[in-house]
């Protein structure tokens, strides 16, 4: 075991800051030793503070899913995982795998985007959840299954009574997503991690479940980190947001500066290529080319070969996170991106004051037109 | 958009089409039972337009593409493809037919061979349909591929070789290949990137505009529907409920199957999502083996509940008809659209869309118009 303050970055004193973060990740890098060798996560850090709602945004390949389940070493052999992750004082990047089976299930859950791959189609709903129930909390059988009747109640399954008999098939695809939401939340996690859990479901139905988990998360106090390839799904939810591209953290902010004022490029062009339900636009801007292969070492930024906004310097220099001035303070000094500038070991802050940062050398002037609050 | 090529026949007129698929038998009667995954649908398409068929899945918007395609055979119900009917026409002429309509499917890493060329992939068309001599067709397929954006070396390389994005590119090539009238595309963007799928929505709307091209768009993303169409039609268990021109159906829906939809469809903005209360449909989807009776949507309808469940949902099927009096504004099938359009539901749903205003986004239109509430 080691104490946070041991923690060698140092970034949880830094003032302003709130009480230790729950989840504190460190340089984390995963590479895939396969054919090529390939860096699907390049040194990310950040910070979760407990109850928070995190939504970790990216394209497929940009690293979001390996990075998160990383955390928690669910990753393939051939996976090499570095860096540090301290979850509430522990690093579980140190721990045994058997202690860390432990730690799954118990202090972080985790909810796939394909309920049916997380359940056992020949055994019923009542017989998975009660395992669960047992697994985690050491009560007798009868006891086991009356909580797993509450539970399948409590993630809103119609007559849970009697459907808690059903095999999986026999659920519609929200209806496992619940059940299976159900046996994430069992236990109590302090962390829940939630892996595009709405993709595989309609629109009616995922509106539906982004709910249920919001209510269940905030009701226990846990902490969500959600992972999303849709921006539009993390608007509702959460407080703030980081954006993946080539696994990288590009951009981190509050969920409101991500959609009124990005601070990246990518962040810009996302928004202004993807079609949106309020409003009919001229023409789609389009990002051209495609992501970098992974497998490649990449001089500079990741992101400079498709964007409008580079300059010399990010084809030569890999660009770190970096602090954007408020849109206030921007505008009374007059906008200049000197006065973007280093965190201190990279880090982002759990609060309601993040700081809004930029993998950028040259970000989008903040707040155009409208001015802060 | 939908004036214009009024006047003109229509490309594609799809009239009560029925799709059934035999269902095993009954349990206690020895009567087949039929999954009725299309059951009346009628709509049609002109020259130039783009069609969306929305909805969720199982509600049959893929089995009708399919049926216009001629991949499958409808049960009952007739296409008639730029006034001929398909069912009607012997083996031959339906092949020479065929030329002129052709798919997009959704993953291009299943739709191209990845033992051919990209040459040959895009010529199979021109193969099967017997176009041209071998140079002739090699020349078509290097126009073809500068058509929709991939470079010349692109023709002698195998489809591994190419992202998702290009797949898509060569998929719409080979579409391309024998200068079909209508092309019928189902989700084409949604195994693609976020970051990609603009390109390749620009493309098919650029290709429309060279080559007068018509569409029929499947697709269950919202946002992506009121982009890329001039029309909509909204499917649910097999039915269309409601079928308007696109600004329409998302200014002025009057179903409330549509409401619901577009009240759960998530919005890229932090204030208008937090702020907004969404419509919560019970229960699932009703099997399409055992449709309910009268309105397809009456058993999780939130209009019904709050009328009081009227009789009429559940005994009458309501059929599509006109909203208001030019003509123009569509049609929905639904007993009381009047009391969608003065409902609160249906206020506090546009509100939610009206409402988002970002800073990333780019100029916004019109507001929405005051729904007209006669009574």
């Amino acid at each position: 075991m080691k104490s946070p303050a041991a923690d060698p970055a140092g970034a949880a004193d830094t003032s302003g800051a709130p009480a230790a973060p729950l989840l504190s990740v460190r340089d984390l890098s995963v590479t895939f030793h396969a054919h090529a060798e390939v860096r699907a996560v390049n040194g990310i850090s950040y910070d979760l503070g407990a109850g928070e709602h995190v939504g970790l945004v990216g394209e497929s390949g940009s690293g979001k899913s390996a990075g998160a389940l990383a955390l928690v070493r669910l990753v393939p052999d051939y996976a090499e995982i570095e860096g540090q992750v301290m979850l509430d004082g522990v690093d579980l990047a140190r721990l045994t795998e058997r202690e860390l089976r432990d730690v799954r299930g118990r202090r972080v859950g985790i909810v796939y985007q394909d309920p049916f791959s997380s359940l056992n189609p020949v055994l019923t709903i009542e017989k998975q959840l009660t395992e669960v129930v047992r697994r985690h909390s050491r009560v007798r059988a009868g006891k086991a299954r009356a909580e797993a009747a509450r539970l399948l109640e409590s993630v809103g399954v119609p007559n849970a009574a009697e459907r808690i008999s059903d095999y999986p098939h026999q659920y519609s695809g929200g209806m496992r997503q619940r059940a299976v939401i159900a046996m994430a939340v069992s236990p109590r996690p302090a962390l829940l991690i939630a892996d595009e859990p709405t993709t595989a479901l309609d629109v009616t139905v995922q509106a539906q479940i982004l709910e249920l988990l919001q209510d269940l998360t905030s009701e226990h106090g846990t902490t969500m980190l959600l992972i999303t390839h849709d921006l539009a799904v993390v608007a509702g939810i959460t407080r703030r947001v980081m954006v993946m591209y080539a696994g990288r953290i590009v951009e981190a902010s509050s969920t409101e500066d991500v959609f009124t004022r990005p601070a990246h490029p990518y962040t810009v062009a996302l928004h202004r290529s993807l079609p949106r339900i309020d409003e009919r636009r001229e023409r789609l801007m389009t990002i051209e080319g495609q992501p970098p292969d992974p497998s490649r070492p990449i001089a500079g930024c990741p992101f400079a070969p498709r964007c409008s906004a580079r300059i010399d310097r990010c084809t030569m220099e890999d660009p770190p996170l970096m602090t954007v001035p408020t849109a206030r303070r921007a505008a009374a000094e007059g906008w200049d991106r000197r006065m973007i500038r280093e965190q201190d070991g990279g880090a982002l802050f759990p609060g309601p004051a993040a700081p809004q940062l930029t993998a950028c050398w040259n970000p989008p002037p903040p707040a155009e037109g409208s001015p802060d609050e | 958009m939908s004036e214009g090529p009024a006047a003109a026949p229509p490309l594609l007129e799809v009239e009560d089409l029925r799709v059934w698929f035999p269902a095993g038998r009954g349990p206690a009667v020895k009567r087949r039972r039929f999954i009725k995954a299309v059951d009346g649908v009628s709509f049609t398409v002109h020259r130039g337009e783009t069609l969306g068929l929305v909805g969720e899945s199982g509600c049959g918007k893929t089995t009708t593409a399919r049926a216009v395609l001629k991949l499958l055979d409808p049960t009952e119900g007739r296409i008639l493809f730029d006034g001929v009917d398909l069912s009607a026409i012997p083996r031959r002429e339906l092949r020479r037919m065929r030329r002129r309509m052709q798919p997009i499917f959704q993953d291009p890493f299943a739709s191209l061979n990845p033992k051919r060329t990209v040459e040959a992939v895009v010529a199979e068309p021109l193969v099967i349909h017997r176009q041209g001599s071998a140079a002739e067709r090699r020349a078509r397929v290097s126009e073809l591929l500068a058509t929709v954006g991939l470079p010349p070396d692109a023709a002698t390389r195998y489809p591994h070789a190419f992202s998702g994005g290009q797949r898509q590119r060569i998929a719409i090539a080979r579409a391309m290949a024998l200068r079909p009238d209508l092309i019928v595309a189902d989700e084409p963007v949604s195994a693609l990137d976020v970051s990609i799928r603009a390109q390749i929505l620009n493309l098919l709307g650029d290709l429309q505009e060279e080559f007068g091209l018509t569409y029929v768009i499947i697709a269950h993303d919202l946002a992506l529907v009121r982009q890329v169409t001039d029309r909509v039609a909204v499917m649910y268990l097999g039915g269309i409920v409601e079928l308007r021109p696109t600004e329409e159906l998302y200014r002025r829906p009057r179903h409330p199957y549509t409401v619901a939809l577009l009240s759960s469809a998530p919005i890229p903005d932090t204030a208008a999502e937090q702020a907004r209360r969404r419509i919560v449909l019970e229960g699932d989807v009703p099997s399409p083996a055992d449709p309910p009776s009268g309105c397809r949507f009456h058993t999780r309808c939130w209009l019904r509940q709050k009328l009081g469940n009227p009789e009429v949902c559940a005994t009458d099927p309501p059929p599509l008809t006109p909203i208001g009096e030019s003509g123009t504004a569509g049609a929905a099938a639904c007993h009381f659209p009047h009391e969608v359009a003065g409902s609160s539901e249906l206020q506090e749903t546009l509100q939610a869309l009206t409402g988002a205003s970002g800073g990333a986004k780019g100029c916004r239109e019109v507001p929405v118009e005051e729904p007209e509430i006669s009574d």
